[in-house]
């Protein structure tokens, strides 16, 4: 199949799309890693958790109230920012100053028990199963297929409301961490906590501060999440976890707006790529990999050039 | 104002401090002197919180503020400047001040005002990043970013290091001015004849426990001290 341009522009632009997207679930695990050093392994689970909110949502409650769905995004936000926070205070703290190993392994508990609750349901509210449960029906029911067509061109609807809460929010909290006292404070935390603290910065504080934000924005994604993609109990893990992981190295670690244009960089990436594994031929076989393959390839030829990613190397910018 | 009661303190197994006991009234200068290693560090940590300590008890204007976190002490009145400057490397300097004032603080405007006029290099070095400075600049910026917390005492650890003896000196008349406007010191130094020069009061720590304490001006003239510290011959 040749590559029309046409076709090539779309590809672009669908990347973009995805690509704030991927900013929006990176920004939260980079500063959550930036602040506290803590890989936050249940991210990817934390944005499946707000899915399924907002699956759930647009089942019990849309149906009901007659709310658009597309507005639990903020409650998903709202309830990430409890969890999260509740975390921190209930597990993270406690185990933190012990080293690396601990707050990993706890959150690579975490993801576990959140995907185990997230296939068999919680209480009264059904497990995900997207292929022909409820994961499908609320797809069914969602933005997935409304489609904005400007020219030739078209922008799936709840992708272009991830593209615009990424170029919206992310400078947002940018602005926050440069021009704020507590922005400023969560900054001097992550540059050097002991210095912080005897400043006279609350650094406890801060910290649940950047942990509640992170997760915040991984409700934020989450919401999203569920009108863009099939969501599963394993997606964060099995989808989320590694593509966050090559935004957030990539935007150097902490850089919230090096967040953001990595994140467009990989979105374009794996568009791009799977554009190009259509037109092959089919003896290829490379179709549903390509992208990934791909991607990882450009994210290991980056690194090599520059360790410390593509901007930046702190919160500081 | 301070006092430490006996106070121990350790790393892991390795006990550095044992059973000190000093004290700092209002408006004084002391020192603590003594060979690399004595545990002067130690025990300005141990006072701000940033070391557990085990046993005895340390005690700021009558308030037990032992194992009191850190960033509560400043808020009391004791403001620390470390060992190495601890600035924060991706801020400016206007930055690194800011963090040092309170986040509710109507006068801090008043306060930059008041170490700029103590360091007038900080105010034309105002948005260079801290990282750009020279080291002398750089202690400044520790001291000033200390100031900022409008302290009653002043915890200074090893303000001469890295630095040429004309920066020293310039510092050594900053301590003396911030004094002479009421402000209490804890001066931890290794150039120990200069602290003892400068201050009302000597504490000399050997292998962490006090191995002598007196007026600085006798312990200067004190020819066994200064052969055991000051390493000039009797």
């Amino acid at each position: 199949m040749a590559l029309g341009t046409v076709e090539f522009v779309q590809a672009l632009v669908n990347g973009l799309l995805q690509g704030g997207f991927f900013a929006l679930s990176a920004a939260g695990f980079s500063l959550i890693f930036g602040v506290q050093k803590v890989l936050n392994v249940a991210h990817g689970a934390f944005i499946v958790l707000a899915a399924f909110a907002t699956i759930q949502f647009s089942i019990l409650v849309t149906p009901v109230l007659h709310i658009d769905p597309l507005l639990s995004i903020f409650t998903d936000s709202l309830m990430l920012a409890l969890v999260g926070g509740s975390v921190y205070l209930l597990l993270i703290y406690r185990i933190e100053r012990t080293g690396f190993e601990a707050p990993l392994l706890a959150t690579f508990g975490l993801s576990i028990l959140l995907e185990y609750l997230a296939s068999n349901g919680i209480g009264p509210f059904p497990a995900l199963d997207p292929s022909h449960g409820i994961g499908a029906q609320a797809q069914h029911q969602s933005y997935s297929s409304t489609a904005i067509q400007i020219g030739p061109f078209f922008l799936q609807e709840a992708q272009a409301l991830a593209f615009v809460m990424a170029v919206v929010v992310l400078p947002i909290l940018q602005l926050f961490l440069s021009r704020t006292y507590r922005g400023r404070a969560i900054r001097a935390t992550s540059q050097d906590w002991e210095a912080a603290e005897f400043s006279g910065i609350n650094t406890k504080a801060v910290r649940l501060l950047s942990f509640i934000t992170g997760s915040a924005l991984a409700g934020l994604a989450g919401g999203l999440f569920a009108f863009t993609n099939s969501v599963t109990a394993t997606a964060g893990d099995e989808v989320l976890l590694p593509v966050i992981l090559v935004v957030v190295i990539l935007g150097g670690i902490g850089s919230i707006l090096g967040t953001l244009a990595a994140g467009f960089l990989v979105g374009v990436i794996m568009s791009v790529s799977s554009l190009i594994a259509l037109t092959l031929p089919s003896q290829f076989q490379f179709h549903a990999d390509l992208a990934s393959l791909l991607t990882f390839l450009i994210f290991i030829v980056i690194l090599m050039v520059r360790p410390r990613g593509l901007f930046g190397h702190g919160i500081a910018e | 104002m301070l006092s430490v009661d006996s106070v121990s303190a350790s790393y892991g197994n390795l006990r550095v401090l044992w059973d000190v006991s000093m004290s700092a009234e209002a408006g004084e200068i002391v020192s603590i002197v003594g060979a690399n290693g004595a545990g002067k560090s130690t025990l300005l940590k141990s006072i701000m919180g940033l070391v557990r300590t085990q046993g005895g008890e340390i005690v700021f204007e009558g308030t037990r503020v032992t194992g009191v976190a850190p960033h509560t002490l400043v808020a009391m009145g004791i403001a620390y400047v470390p060992e190495g400057r601890r600035l924060f490397p991706e801020m400016t300097v206007r930055e690194n001040l800011r963090m040092g004032a309170p986040r509710r603080c109507p006068e801090v405007h008043e306060r930059l005002k008041v170490v700029h006029d103590l360091f007038p290099v900080l105010e034309e070095r105002s948005f260079q990043l801290v990282t750009t400075l020279s080291g002398g600049e750089q202690q400044m910026v520790a001291i000033a970013r200390a100031l900022m917390a409008k302290p009653k005492m002043l915890l200074l650890d090893e303000p001469s290091l890295g630095l040429s003896p004309i920066a020293f000196e310039k510092v050594i008349g900053v301590i003396e001015k911030i004094n002479r406007e009421g402000v209490a010191v804890l001066l931890a130094e290794q150039s120990s004849e200069r602290a003892m020069e400068i201050s009302d009061r000597t504490y000399v720590l050997e292998n962490g426990r006090v191995a002598g304490s007196g007026l600085s001006d006798e312990l200067l003239h004190d020819p066994m001290v200064r052969a055991a510290y000051l390493g000039v011959g009797t």
